[in-house]
């Protein structure tokens, strides 16, 4: 058994497993902290221990070098270490009557071994058994928790791990290869590539981290509740059905099918909508009692004056006073969600559609009379209500599931997307239970959605290539979807809206530039509030404030729409936004906040699509596959680049003179350090100038071959080159065979005279004169 | 004034006596280690500087001779005739102060011509001990190869034990018994090479070589001068003073890197393809004393890689079994494959 020490390779057989075994020993810490107790004990813990530990290995790695032989003592001691939690364990269940379950004992046993095997890590021997079980202590640290900072523990570790596996490696060349060993030394540069990953991970978190994370599922099997199924998943299958309703164990989420049918009597949805917007004004003329009056069946076939239906708190007006912030009940609330979405987002979530506009307030079209488009089905044993959508399939063909996890929905109206195919509650397997609120709307017969429910939809995203060369403007679901409200800037919204279209081909390209231009040359303003006598909203929008809030923006692009001679309508629910995704629950929560207002227009064959006019929202497309992610990802990516051209040209150009001068600043830094924190004792600090040299040299590309001394080395300079001065160089390679391999008692040289030439050295033997001395001849 | 004069030669006087007490009695009666460590490098330095008169151009050559002497070695020179092997051998035995011996080694020669032997004194009535060449300071073992194997092996033997045993009877060879042998390569007809485990009983293999044209003109020059005066053929070291001097570079302390340096070079040189015989544990403890022996030489008291290193080839040239005609390069070669510590 080899356990001599390798003097000649110290970084990586004795450095790297024992940050290894620090790493692990951090990671175990984290895996097991309890979150009771506070997060500073385990700081507190991690780097006593380290100190205890490199100051150990300090030690006995010098005496080791002088001649200390562990031996089997060494052995001895570390079995010892690593049964010591069992004696532990026995006294303290005796004691208090506590113990730790035997996992718990196991690993504590295994963390002893590896901080004992990695305080003598220097000996090759233990330095690899080092690195065995503290790879076993992060596997077993990593599954046992989710923790992202064991996670990034993980990564740090792999790459500690990969160089000292790259060094055991070489080390094994090494001692076969024969000839000269200068060529042969460690690619120590290796080693800086360890930081410049972790920046570069750390960089790229911000960017990207929850669009990658979400990607993953697709390629790698993991568990946490996305519906893909995958038999190499832990626990049979990745974020299964078992799992993530909780049906089996309630960790992964709040809502569980087990709870479906909570009664309650809760107030209305609406409130949300006050809560955001604030509050309509009072009107002058208490129209709302006529209005109530009106059944929707008598307004629908109105077509020659604005058809009105209005329903007590259910119409939206554009005109709204500024929001206040109340305290109590609703304030109590805000932030947290109101459901949260599994699936791909962004998405629209459909609560109630308007049709009619009267210039300020929207009308919600009337409630169904649909009877029939619900079916019941069973689909793998659990039951789905099939909805029957009536959309073209040639536009909706990418079918996927999504799942809501209802929070605190005060409403029976399911959110649900465009497309909708199916619904799954669990155990509902009664289609009474479900019914049509609007046309495209389905509602569950009660009061309202059971509070803590997990409600899955099938559901298929509209590509709009398969639309864009048909013209849509003969098109028409009904006239008060194309109906225009009377209102002092009508023709100019119709001139505004043809100037935008203008030279742009019929069809979904007009939808699109109307779109695009509303996006682009509005600004969105939340708190924005046109006055409370405008009469029309759309027309202050667009000509006056040209800033609203996303209903102005939805309102006016319905309307211009409907001015171009397109059927469309402005649809209210909810937006789940990607940039809330949660990493960890893997879902994307929506709160009060995410209430939003959009336009749809009508394409034809019963088709109604998503039209975004607000800035900052998306509406979801087909999976775009690995291709098509990477052409996506390239454009976002260059369109980045294109944004912020200066800063990156400045950083560039910054890099650029950083690599070019690179060795200069390394040598200014390495230099200024050797100059502010010197060595106390002479030895030490003509050791420390002679490696300063060394790397000043390799960095002038006068290599110090392996074989050969640097004493030596230093006399040839200085008997080979005018540019170095013989007599210092005579000097300096005695003090260096002095500080390197003279005994201790051997003539210590005067502090002094060590410290003076050391300086004179440095001074000297600067990095542009070793440079010139490669060059001259 | 009257009063002042005997106080000034009182002064004078005890400035005189504090003086000598400085400068020759103190020294003496406090004779310091560094003192008498300063007075032999004073003396190796003028053996050296002997040396390089003697044979001039050659001073890499003495220096060998010198860290061969210290280690307490033998030396094995190679090398043609006429190329002052002889006379670097004599100027080295005048130099140390000892009997210098010379043998011509020929076929003919018995081990009893080299040891010594036993004769009947009829005056006495009993067998007396007639020593051979052996009990000197310095021999000269001349075309060493040309000696029977039988002959070497006695030689080789003295070498190693430093003694004899001749009728039963053990003879102990001087303190620095020092043997200088000589062979020359390019003659192989009549000749005994020296069997490798027999080689290894030497330190050093040297090769004089022949030295340039400036040291042989200068030589040329130097015979006509020296011609007229004879040149002083005392000693410059006592026998006791060269026993001191190699105990003291035995005892120069070598680190545990450079034995650990040294060790990983002999299993190198015993891995070697090209090295049929590795450094034998022997053949390391004498690379080490000679490193030692490069350090004292060069005024250090402890030894560093690059002694390790300025010793190498003679010391292993002697003791490789190389595969290959230029064994310089082969070694140079292992000492490159080992990083120094």
């Amino acid at each position: 058994m080899n356990t001599k020490p390798n003097a000649s390779a110290p970084l990586r057989t004795g450095i790297l497993p024992l940050l290894m075994a620090l790493l692990s020993l951090l990671a175990v810490e984290v895996a097991q902290h309890n979150s009771d107790e506070p997060r500073w004990h385990i700081v507190a813990k991690v780097t006593v221990v380290s100190v205890l530990m490199v100051a150990a290995y300090h030690l006995l790695s010098r005496y080791g070098q002088r001649g200390l032989q562990l031996g089997r003592a060494a052995s001895s001691l570390l079995v010892g270490f690593a049964l010591l939690p069992l004696p532990i364990e026995v006294i303290q269940h005796a004691l208090w009557g506590s113990g730790h379950p035997l996992e718990v004992l196991l690993l504590a046993g295994f963390r002893n071994l590896a901080c004992g095997l990695a305080v003598i890590s220097y000996l090759p021997v233990y330095n690899r058994v080092c690195g065995v079980i503290s790879l076993f202590l992060m596997i077993f640290a990593s599954c046992i928790t989710d923790e992202l900072f064991v996670h990034v523990l993980v990564v740090t570790y792999a790459l500690f791990g990969v160089c000292w596996l790259m060094g055991q490696y070489w080390d094994s060349l090494r001692g076969r290869l024969a000839g000269d060993s200068s060529q042969h030394r460690f690619p120590r540069r290796i080693l800086l590539t360890i930081p410049i990953l972790l920046a570069v991970l750390v960089c790229l978190i911000p960017f990207a981290a929850p669009r990658v994370a979400s990607a993953l599922p697709g390629f790698m099997p993991t568990s946490g509740g996305d519906q893909w199924s995958d038999p190499n998943a832990r626990s049979g299958v990745n974020d299964g059905e078992g799992l993530v309703p909780a049906t089996d164990e309630a960790r992964t989420f709040g809502p569980v099918e087990t709870d479906v049918f909570m009664e309650s009597d809760q107030p209305s949805l609406y409130d949300i909508f006050n809560d955001l917007y604030g509050e309509p004004p009072q009107k002058k003329n208490n129209k709302q009692d006529r209005a109530i009056g009106l059944p929707p069946s008598l307004l629908q076939h109105t077509h020659d004056r604005m058809a009105q239906q209005k329903k007590l708190g259910q119409q939206f007006s554009t005109v709204r006073s500024t929001r206040a912030n109340k305290p109590g009940k609703l304030r109590d609330i805000e932030g947290a969600a109101l459901l949260y979405v599994g699936g791909r987002v962004p998405m629209h979530l459909r609560m109630d559609t308007f049709d009619i506009f009267d210039g300020v307030e929207w009308f919600p079209e009337p409630p169904s009379t649909r009877k029939s488009g619900l079916k019941l089905e069973d689909v793998a044993g659990q039951p789905w209500i099939r909805v029957d959508g009536m959309e073209s399939e040639q536009i909706f063909r990418h079918s996927e599931p999504h799942q809501l996890k209802i929070i605190n929905l005060r409403t029976n109206r399911i959110p649900t997307p465009l497309g909708l195919t199916g619904i799954h509650i669990d155990r509902v397997d009664r289609i009474d239970m479900f019914g049509w609120a609007q046309d495209s709307i389905v509602k569950m017969e009660r009061d309202q959605l059971p509070g803590l429910t997990v409600i899955h939809l099938q559901s298929r995203t509209p590509d709009v290539t398969a639309i864009k060369s048909e013209p849509l403007d003969q098109l028409s679901k009904g006239s008060q979807f194309q109906q225009l409200p009377e209102c002092l800037h009508k023709d100019q919204i119709l001139s505004l809206a043809k100037e935008w279209v203008r030279d742009v081909p019929d069809g979904w390209p007009r939808v699109q530039a109307i779109c695009d231009r509303l996006r682009t040359h509005y600004t969105l303003d939340r708190e924005y509030r046109p006055a409370a006598s405008c009469q029309d909203t759309v027309g202050d929008f667009l000509f006056e404030s040209k800033r609203g809030p996303d209903y102005a923006f939805a309102s006016a692009a319905a309307v211009l729409l409907r001015s171009l001679g397109y059927s469309s309508r402005v649809v209210s629910g909810f937006y789940a936004d990607p940039n809330q995704f949660e990493l960890k629950s893997r879902h994307t929560p929506v709160t009060a906040n995410d209430v939003h207002f959009w336009a749809e227009v009508y394409v034809g064959r019963n088709t109604w699509i998503t039209v975004e006019a607000t800035p900052g929202y998306g509406v979801l497309s087909p999976p775009l596959g690995i291709w098509g992610s990477l052409v996506r990802g390239l454009g976002l990516f260059g369109a980045h680049l294109r944004n912020h051209v200066w800063s990156y040209s400045l950083g560039v150009a910054l890099c650029l003179v950083g690599w070019w001068v690179r060795v200069i600043l390394a040598d200014w830094a390495w230099t200024v350090m050797w100059k502010l924190w010197p060595a106390t004792r002479p030895r030490h600090y003509v050791l420390r100038t002679v490696a300063l040299l060394k790397q000043r040299a390799r960095w002038a590309g006068l290599g110090l071959p392996a074989s050969q001394t640097p004493s030596r080395w230093v006399r040839e300079l200085g008997s080979q080159s005018n540019h170095v001065d013989p007599l210092l160089a005579k000097n300096f390679s005695a003090m260096i065979d002095w500080a390197a391999y003279a005994p201790l008692q051997v003539d210590p040289a005067p502090e002094s005279n060590a410290a003076k030439l050391c300086q004179s050295v440095i001074q000297e033997w600067t990095l542009q004169r070793l440079r010139r001395l490669k060059s001259s001849p | 004034m009257d009063s002042a004069a005997p106080a000034a030669s009182q002064v004078k006087s005890v400035t005189r006596f504090s003086n000598w007490i400085v400068s020759d009695i103190m020294p003496i009666a406090s004779l310091s280690q560094s003192s008498s460590r300063h007075l032999d490098l004073r003396a190796i330095e003028n053996v050296r500087n002997r040396l390089n008169h003697i044979l001039r151009g050659k001073a890499d050559v003495i220096e060998n001779v010198l860290v061969c002497l210290l280690a307490q070695g033998h030396l094995l020179l190679e090398d043609r005739p006429g190329l002052g092997k002889t006379t670097l051998a004599k100027g080295l035995a005048d130099a140390i102060g000892g009997k210098f011996a010379r043998v011509q080694c020929t076929p003919d020669l018995l081990p009893s011509d080299i040891t010594g032997f036993s004769i009947f004194n009829q005056k006495a009535h009993e067998f007396e001990f007639r020593p051979g060449p052996v009990f000197s300071e310095v021999l000269l073992a001349d075309e060493i190869n040309r000696a029977t194997p039988r002959t070497q092996s006695a030689l080789l033997e003295a070498m190693a034990e430093r003694q004899v045993t001749v009728d039963s009877v053990r003879h102990k060879l001087a303190g620095q018994f020092f043997v200088i042998a000589t062979q020359n390569p390019h003659e192989q007809h009549g000749t005994y090479p020296l069997p490798e485990a027999q080689v290894d009983r030497f330190a050093m293999k040297l090769s004089v070589g022949y030295p340039n044209r400036d040291d042989e003109i200068e030589m040329l020059i130097a015979a006509i001068d020296d011609s007229h005066n004879d040149r002083s053929n005392e000693p410059l070291l006592a026998p006791a003073q060269l026993v001191h001097i190699q105990r003291h570079v035995s005892e120069i302390p070598v680190a545990r890197t450079i034995q650990d340096y040294l060790v990983r070079l002999a299993e190198a040189s015993r891995n070697h393809p090209q090295i049929s015989l590795g450094v034998s544990p022997r053949g390391l403890l004498t690379w080490q004393r000679a490193a030692q022996a490069q350090a004292y030489l060069h005024s250090r008291e402890f030894v560093t890689p690059d002694d390790v290193q300025d010793v190498a080839l003679p010391v292993l040239v002697v003791r490789l079994g190389i595969e290959r005609e230029d064994p310089d390069s082969v070694i140079r070669e292992l000492l490159q494959s080992i990083p120094v510590p």
